[in-house]
């Protein structure tokens, strides 16, 4: 409504506002006029009727004193006259009604109840006058009037007439007055209006509106007339700056185009080293990762994908942590205050369960307490760590086996320096002429201290065969040979047994297997008088070779013993396990068979028990690999020779080297059936290096464990002399490792005798050198 | 046998006594109110009731009102003075009576209208023609109904003054 309103044009907006303002005027004092008239009307009618009810209500008084009712009828006849009144009712002190008077029979009806007081009801369109009729101050009855209002009604409509007339005329009036008389004051605003319309649709600044009068439409107009002047003016300048304008947005066109290309190119060169950037990154030998502020992996090349054993939706997105429990790292990430590189190294977890070790240098960069940015370079390096620890415990093991071994080295010396004491001492005693009984203490002393010597050389053997020191040098042997010396060496035992041994050898005239001369001679001579030891009296001993198919040479040692049950087949090789023999009278140390295993292995070769070859007794088989077919070589070992006497009347002076005061008697007993060997004892290696260079000596003996020098030491300088360098030197030591003594080789010593001495094979020895010695100075 | 007869008849006539006794009971207590009612439409001369006296109003024996009469005035007032009713026996004087009703078996004692002018005193009758004759107001019962004759001239000349709406209301006014 409003809407449609606004639309309309001044004149009728004027107009209707007028029409509008008159008729709610005229009808909201029209409708006061009415409401103020009709209860005029009102109380007037209800005052008239209470007057006319007095008036009844006296004239029946006597007839309702006397209820005379036909009097009282009369009474009320009268009222018929009165136009309004529809009826009225006597009612007696009782409330019976003594008579009525009634337009209508409904009405009749009505009017059966008394009044309770003078009030005036309203009944619809009736109202209902009651009053009470008195005589002396005593109520001796009641009077009902009811009274229409049909007369209000025709006033009402007549007055409604009159307002419709006076409306219209005021309708009429409102017409006329805003078509005439407004349109002095709108049409200037509808000139203004239309005039505008032109220069809005037209764009024509140049109109003007004529002055008309000097009222505020006048002040629109010339205020009107000044903005197009403006407009006008501006559009002017407007068009000038836009003609400027468009020259200078060629040029900058141009200017920027020029700028627009060079920025490809650079975008281009850029692109291309973004690309090469990331593929060098991608392709890095080294793991990279971005970490954001949750530490969370947002990116990470090939390589760090490959250390974590991950693929790249299984490492984006998680946190780093997960594959990093050791704290230090959590610390290294937490700890801000402007630390922006840091090196690292730990294990990670990888997803597979792997660990694996990393190297890791990060960049940092912090804003606020809290990283920004973390760039992690990972390297991994468990292969490396592998390798070092590999290294290292290498080396730990080679310091512990050197350790081992100088243990061994002195070990022996300390037991082997007393057995020097003893055996030479015992052998001393042995070559005297002794009674019976002496003669058998000695042989028990003997016996015993070359069993213990025995022992001692084993234990001294097995455990350097299992730290790996054991020289082995590998050569061409003549089986048959080596064989028979040892069968050489234990036929004396088997002869007091009455122990056969046979010896089988293939038609051809020798068999060659590769081993170290020494040490096959070793497990030879241990197997034979092993199957000597645990033969029965009268047994038998076979022994056969044979050359394999597959080029390995079998050597068989049976015996015709007791045998070794199966259940203890697999204890024979364990060291000391002697299966119960120590309760027999059969002597052994029970290093035997291990250390003969372990010889047998360390030549390439094999040592085993072969059960199902031996019908009675028990069968052990070596193999080798064999050998071509070579000349024999000249052992390098000293060779005892026969010994030859000296030249009577030539003086030798023989020089001791050696702290040990039971073995410094020892050699002086041994020397003191020999008055051509002067014995000069230096009991500290500087004194004996000294005494060589004072006495110059034949023969030097040397003791390799010295209080205050080594042996080692003094025998370098002894070679350094060049007067001293070509007197021989014998090594006279307890310590049997074959390192020590290459090491004596080396320095051109000329023999090394192993403590406890064998006397008569030391004795040929010294004999040996002073007849050499002698020959060269002859 | 005689006796029980008289008792049968004694009985009967008790009986036919109560039976009319009701209505004659009814009659009078009408009667009662009216001359209670009357009053208020009549005004006595000035020289009636000197002082503050009290209104006399006397019944000539036989009284046929019972205790009717009391009941009709008891309590109330006349003008504003207090009622004394008084049963007047034949030669009681009527002095300072201001209401008389005599009965139907009395009239004879009442000498004519023209004796009743100087005593100031309204005298109400039941016999026919009361009102013409002898007194002021007669009352007579018609259709079951009680209305009564008022002699207007007599009234006037005994200085009473008749409201006009119980003159409408008479069934005849001499």
């Amino acid at each position: 409504m409003n809407r449609i309103f606004r639309r309309q044009s001044i004149r009728v907006q004027l107009t209707a506002v007028v029409v509008a303002v008159s008729v709610t005027v005229l009808a909201l004092a029209f409708t006061c006029f009415l409401l103020w008239d009709g209860n005029r009307f009102r109380e007037n009618l209800v005052s008239e009727r209470r007057s006319t009810a007095e008036l009844i209500a006296s004239n029946s008084i006597a007839a309702l004193t006397f209820g005379d009712e036909k009097a009282s009828r009369e009474v009320l006849s009268s009222l018929q006259y009165v136009r309004d009144v529809q009826g009225a009712a006597l009612f007696d002190k009782e409330g019976k009604r003594l008579a009525a008077f009634a337009r209508t029979a409904s009405q009749r009806n009505a009017l059966k109840r008394p009044p309770d007081s003078n009030a005036a009801t309203s009944l619809g369109n009736d109202i209902q006058i009651g009053h009470l009729i008195r005589l002396d101050r005593e109520v001796i009855g009641s009077l009902v009037l009811v009274v229409n209002l049909d007369g209000l009604r025709e006033r009402q409509q007549a007055y409604i007439e009159i307002a419709v007339i006076l409306s219209l005329g005021a309708l009429l009036l409102a017409g006329f007055l805003g078509s005439t008389v407004q349109g002095t004051v709108t049409n200037p605003i509808l000139r203004l209006a239309s005039m505008m319309r032109t220069v809005s649709r037209n764009r024509d600044y140049s109109l003007r509106m004529p002055h008309e009068s000097p009222d505020e439409v006048g002040s629109l107009v010339a205020g009107f007339n000044a903005m197009l002047s403006e407009i006008q003016f501006r559009d002017a300048a407007l068009q000038i700056a836009n003609d400027e304008l468009e020259v200078r947005v060629a040029q900058r066109t141009a200017l920027l185009e020029a700028e627009v290309r060079e920025r490809e190119d650079r975008e281009r060169e850029l692109q291309e080293n973004r690309r090469f950037l990331s593929e060098f990154i991608e392709t890095a030998p080294i793991g990279i990762v971005r970490l954001d502020r949750e530490r969370r992996i947002c990116a990470a090349n090939r390589t760090a994908l490959e250390i974590y054993g991950a693929s790249e939706g299984g490492l984006i997105g998680r946190v780093i942590d997960e594959f990093h429990p050791d704290p230090e790292f959590r610390h290294y990430l937490e700890r801000g205050d402007g630390v922006t590189v840091w090196t690292y190294e730990g294990a990670i977890q990888r997803g597979d369960g792997e660990s694996r070790q990393v190297e890791m240098a990060a960049s940092m960069t912090w804003l606020d307490g809290q990283f920004e940015n973390v760039g992690l370079f990972l390297r991994d390096v468990t292969i490396e760590r592998r390798a070092e620890e590999i290294e290292r415990a290498k080396d730990r093991a080679e310091r512990a086996s050197q350790a081992k071994n100088e243990f061994l080295s002195r070990m022996s010396h300390e037991l082997r320096t007393p057995m020097n004491a003893i055996l030479g001492f015992g052998q001393l005693l042995d070559m005297e002429p002794l009674q019976e009984k002496q003669k058998e203490c000695v042989d028990q002393i003997l016996k015993g201290g070359r069993h213990l010597l025995n022992l001692i050389n084993e234990v001294l053997n097995i455990s350097r065969i299992e730290s790996g020191r054991i020289s082995i040098s590998l050569e061409s042997v003549d089986l048959g040979t080596v064989l028979g010396e040892a069968v050489d060496l234990v036929l004396p035992m088997a002869d007091q047994r009455g122990i056969k041994i046979e010896i089988a050898l293939p038609e051809s005239d020798r068999v060659w297997v590769r081993a170290d001369r020494q040490r096959l001679s070793q497990v030879l001579l241990n197997l034979l008088s092993n199957a000597v030891k645990y033969n029965c009296d009268r047994g038998r001993i076979f022994c056969s070779a044979a050359v394999q198919e597959n080029g390995r040479v079998r050597i068989e040692i049976r015996d015709t013993g007791k045998g070794i049950p199966p259940e203890h087949a697999d204890r024979i090789f364990i060291p000391f396990d002697r299966l119960g023999a120590e309760q027999s009278s059969v002597e052994g140390t029970g290093l035997g068979l291990p250390l003969s295993k372990s010889l047998a292995e360390a030549m390439e070769g094999q040592l085993y028990l072969d059960q199902a070859q031996a019908e009675v007794g028990s069968c052990f088989v070596l193999e080798l690999p064999s050998a071509p077919d070579v000349a024999e070589q000249a052992t390098p070992q000293l060779r005892v020779t026969q010994a030859e006497v000296l030249p009577r009347g030539v003086q030798k002076t023989v020089l001791l080297i050696e702290d040990n005061i039971d073995n410094v008697r020892l050699i002086e007993q041994l020397f003191a059936s020999r008055p051509e060997i002067r014995l000069l004892v230096a009991m500290q290696g500087n004194l004996g290096v000294e005494f060589a260079r004072e006495h110059r000596p034949s023969l030097i003996l040397l003791d390799v464990n010295l209080p205050d020098t080594t042996g080692l030491e003094v025998a370098t300088r002894l070679k350094a002399d060049a007067q001293l360098a070509r007197t021989p030197l014998l090594i006279v030591t307890a310590d049997v490792s074959s390192s020590v003594r290459a090491k004596f080789q080396e320095i051109g010593c000329h023999g090394y005798m192993e403590k406890p001495l064998d006397v008569r094979k030391f004795l040929a020895v010294v004999d040996q050198l002073l007849f050499e010695e002698v020959k060269l100075s002859a | 046998m005689p006796i029980l007869c008289r008792l049968l008849t004694s009985l009967a006539l008790c009986f036919l006594s109560r039976l009319a006794f009701p209505f004659q009971e009814a009659e009078y207590a009408v009667k009662a109110a009216f001359l209670f009612k009357i009053t208020k439409f009549l005004t006595w001369p000035d020289s009636a009731h000197p002082g503050n006296s009290s209104v006399v109003v006397g019944v000539m024996t036989p009284d046929p009102f019972g205790g009717y009469l009391d009941e009709a005035f008891a309590g109330k007032t006349i003008d504003g003075r207090s009622v004394v009713l008084r049963r007047l026996s034949p030669g009681k004087p009527l002095t300072d009576v201001d209401l008389l009703f005599v009965p139907r078996e009395s009239e004879s004692r009442i000498e004519d209208i023209a004796s009743l002018q100087r005593r100031r005193m309204l005298v109400v009758g039941e016999s026919p023609g009361f009102a013409q004759k002898k007194g002021h107001i007669g009352l007579t019962i018609s259709g079951g109904k009680l209305a009564f004759e008022i002699n207007a001239s007599q009234l006037k000349a005994c200085g009473f003054t008749a409201d006009s709406r119980l003159l409408q209301l008479a069934r005849r006014v001499y």
